[in-house]
């Protein structure tokens, strides 16, 4: 059943000429988003939805985007995949072939992307993807598909980056977490990066997910007693590791999280106890960056309070607005919405947003996102790495549980 | 089902025969040829009815024909999707990655069936409910060639789009006819009346001398069989499969809900039952973004009320009462 050659080239010239006379005959950019507004990831997907909407409010009112000198509005459709990889494919096609969008802002969740990116690869069409960090979606050879977040397998390397460069930095590193999917990438990558810093692995083990009594990990921790112990857990086990590790009183000069640390969840479940620990984020309001449209984090912040009623804007709201910003840029800079023409501009954007700097390499990726490393001091998370954003030193030794 | 009850559905069913095949009929001709005149999108739709099509009536045999009231029959989808999966991934074709995911749902069911199907009523439905979350746990662990919690990528296809799915629609739709023809056969034959024996009384059938167990286990692996097939046509549609998403409880909540809407038992309410469904909530979910599921909740509820017993049986009951009237005016 493969189409023959001729047929094929006539299909993808008749293709072609409709996209460019499409393209010079529309009035708004289309883009379609089909997000987790009910099931699993609701929270998430209602917050990535903001996050696509403030950009699409900010450029609307600013005009729209610049195509090759003309302002063209923008109109994000929103569909709800209720957190499922097919109702997510199925929507993916919807928008394509008829809400005809031009580009696509994609799902909360790598699973779910990489069910949808399949299809919008063979369609050709632009999907940004802020929120699926997982390395495999963008190992597998599409062309048209960009993440402006740091990838799961570099989130802690930042903070391996900042231990290492401590005036006094310690010799040994222990990493522990549930066995799941990101906590086990966090994990692999944690291990790579600290034995290629010259850090000796003290211990590196994982624990059920789920597990409730988690004291025997605390156990060996204790003998294995670490200088650096890095979690790779989600927010509950983590916790419950922590106050395992306070009442063993284990210390080890360094206690840092894979997500972050300045929490409600952290701050009030452990008290005194979580002073002085570390903690990672994709983005943070403190950060310094300058861009287009969005001047920076502060006027992001207020920006989006004020849109959304108050409610704060967080790493997953920003990476949102940030892989729009990012699209936008691209077609800017193409000055077209030919998707490879897009694609080409994207490749070769270098440039700096409020959310941190933006250039592509081949897979997609970004190579410059970097995340960042705060700290609890005096009962708030503070950022304490990169240096040209951290707002104090980060404090080392870790005051030991009392 | 009452005997009389069966008797009259028997009775109708000679005199309405000639009108269900010409509608059997016409439907599969609009099926054959919806490709040509239907959007990618509704293609879409429609591989997702028949593939819950084919995972309803594989429910109906077990469910509808033999009373075992499996509710986590999703699992045999799952383990499908990773057969396919794993094979397509250790570089053997879709065709044996297909016949695989049958063959080791089928024998899978077959193994487990032993014990588990000595559980009745709820037991035996709770069990295989907890057979779904075993399974994932046993893919997560297993990793390597499954890709445990990291999901699994299929190899893709080099075909274009349009092609691909309306290749893979038509074998979907092959599926789901092949699926209900098992269903029509397996009534005809000594083994649908053994497992319609058990159904109505167990204890009953064993007297009459039917080997329950092996009846039951039979009946099981040609359910997972069918479930199989559906999972592993999913796995290769959708390209990457997660444990949460392959052994994901709603598919097999949603082929119940089917099951009762249309019918169980039934030959043809299976196939009623996903087209409502699905059809359903897709208009209900297009026109209302925020509320669609509790929309589509209320509706399955009215459904239930109005037509407790599937809307085949409903409207076999209104045909009936409209011919009564007649025979009176």
């Amino acid at each position: 059943m493969r189409m023959s050659r001729s047929a094929f080239l006539a299909g993808a010239l008749a293709s072609g000429l409709l996209l460019i006379g499409g393209a010079q005959a529309q009035e708004v950019v289309k883009i379609g988003a089909a997000v987790s507004l009910t099931g699993n990831f609701s929270r998430e997907g209602n917050l990535l939805k903001n996050g696509y909407a403030y950009w699409e409010k900010l450029v609307n009112e600013a005009g729209g985007i610049n195509v090759a000198g003309k302002k063209v509005k923008v109109q994000v459709i929103y569909y709800d995949d209720e957190s499922k990889p097919q109702s997510s494919a199925r929507l993916t096609e919807k928008l394509i072939t008829e809400d005809n969008v031009n580009f696509i802002l994609g799902p909360y969740s790598s699973g779910i992307a990489t069910a949808t990116a399949a299809i919008s690869e063979k369609y050709k069409v632009i999907t940004m993807t802020p929120m699926a960090t997982a390395d495999s979606l963008y190992q597998r050879g599409y062309k048209f598909i960009f993440c402006p977040a740091p990838l799961a397998s570099t989130t802690l390397d930042p903070m391996l980056d900042m231990i290492k460069k401590l005036p006094t930095p310690p010799a040994t590193v222990a990493i522990a977490g549930p066995d799941d999917l990101f906590p086990n990438v966090f994990a692999g990558a944690a291990q790579k990066k600290a034995e290629a810093l010259g850090f000796k692995i003290a211990y590196n083990s994982k624990y059920p997910k789920g597990a409730v009594d988690l004291s025997s990990v605390a156990t060996a921790l204790k003998d294995a007693n670490p200088e650096v112990l890095i979690l790779t857990g989600y927010v509950q086990d983590s916790i419950q590791l922590v106050k395992a590790l306070q009442s063993l009183k284990v210390n080890p000069k360094i206690i840092g999280f894979a997500f972050a640390v300045g929490i409600p969840d952290v701050l009030s479940a452990l008290g005194p106890a979580s002073e002085d620990l570390i903690g990672v984020q994709i983005w943070d309001p403190a950060v310094k960056y300058k861009g287009p449209l969005v001047a920076d984090a502060a006027a992001y912040v207020s920006g989006y309070e004020k849109e959304f009623g108050g409610s704060k804007p967080n790493y997953i709201t920003a990476s949102g607005t940030a892989g729009a910003l990012a699209l936008q840029l691209a077609i800017e800079k193409a000055g077209s919405l030919d998707p490879v023409k897009v694609r080409d501009a994207m490749l070769q954007l270098d440039v700096e947003t409020f959310f941190g700097h933006v250039q592509f390499d081949q897979t997609g990726v970004d190579k410059k996102a970097s995340a960042v490393i705060s700290q609890v001091q005096g009962g708030t998370a503070v950022p304490v790495y990169p240096a040209e954003i951290a707002a104090k030193p980060v404090r080392y030794p870790r005051k030991p549980f009392e | 089902m009452s005997e009389a009850a069966v008797l009259e559905q028997g009775a109708k069913a000679s005199t309405m025969r000639p009108l269900v095949w010409a509608a059997v009929a016409i439907g599969l001709l609009v099926l054959c040829a919806a490709p040509l005149g239907i959007s990618s999108y509704w293609l879409r739709v429609l591989t997702t009815v028949l593939m819950y099509v084919i995972v309803t009536q594989g429910l109906n045999v077990i469910v509808g024909i033999t009373g075992y009231h499996a509710f986590g029959n999703g699992v045999f989808f799952g383990i499908g999707a990773y057969a396919c999966g794993t094979a397509m991934v250790a570089g053997l074709p879709f065709v044996a990655g297909i016949a695989l995911a049958i063959v080791m749902s089928a024998v899978c069911a077959f193994i487990l069936g032993w014990p588990i199907l000595r559980l009745k009523g709820h037991y035996f439905a709770i069990a295989t409910v907890a057979l779904n979350l075993a399974a994932v746990q046993i893919i997560i662990q297993i990793g390597g060639i499954t890709g445990g919690a990291q999901g699994l990528a299929l190899p893709l296809s080099d075909w274009d789009p349009k092609p691909l799915y309306i290749a893979l629609y038509y074998l979907m739709l092959g599926g789901a006819v092949a699926s209900t023809a098992i269903v029509a056969i397996l009534l005809k034959r000594p083994l649908g009346f053994a497992l319609r024996a058990i159904r109505d009384s167990e204890r009953a059938a064993a007297v009459m001398g039917i080997n329950t167990t092996k009846a039951k286990v039979y009946a099981w692996a040609i359910s997972a069989g069918l479930t199989g097939f559906a999972g592993g046509v999913w796995a290769y549609w959708i390209t990457f499969i997660e444990p949460s998403s392959a052994f994901d409880p709603a598919v097999g909540v949603k082929a119940y809900i089917m099951l009762i809407i249309g019918g169980m038992g039934s030959i043809l309410g299976p196939v009623i039952g996903a087209f409502v469904l699905e059809i359903v909530s897709t208009l209900v979910w297009s026109g209302f973004l925020k509320a669609h599921q509790l929309i589509l909740g209320l509706l399955i509820v009215v459904v239930c009320i109005v037509a407790p017993n599937g809307i085949i049986n409903a409207f076999a009951r209104l045909v009936r009462s409209v011919r009564r009237n007649d025979g009176a005016a």
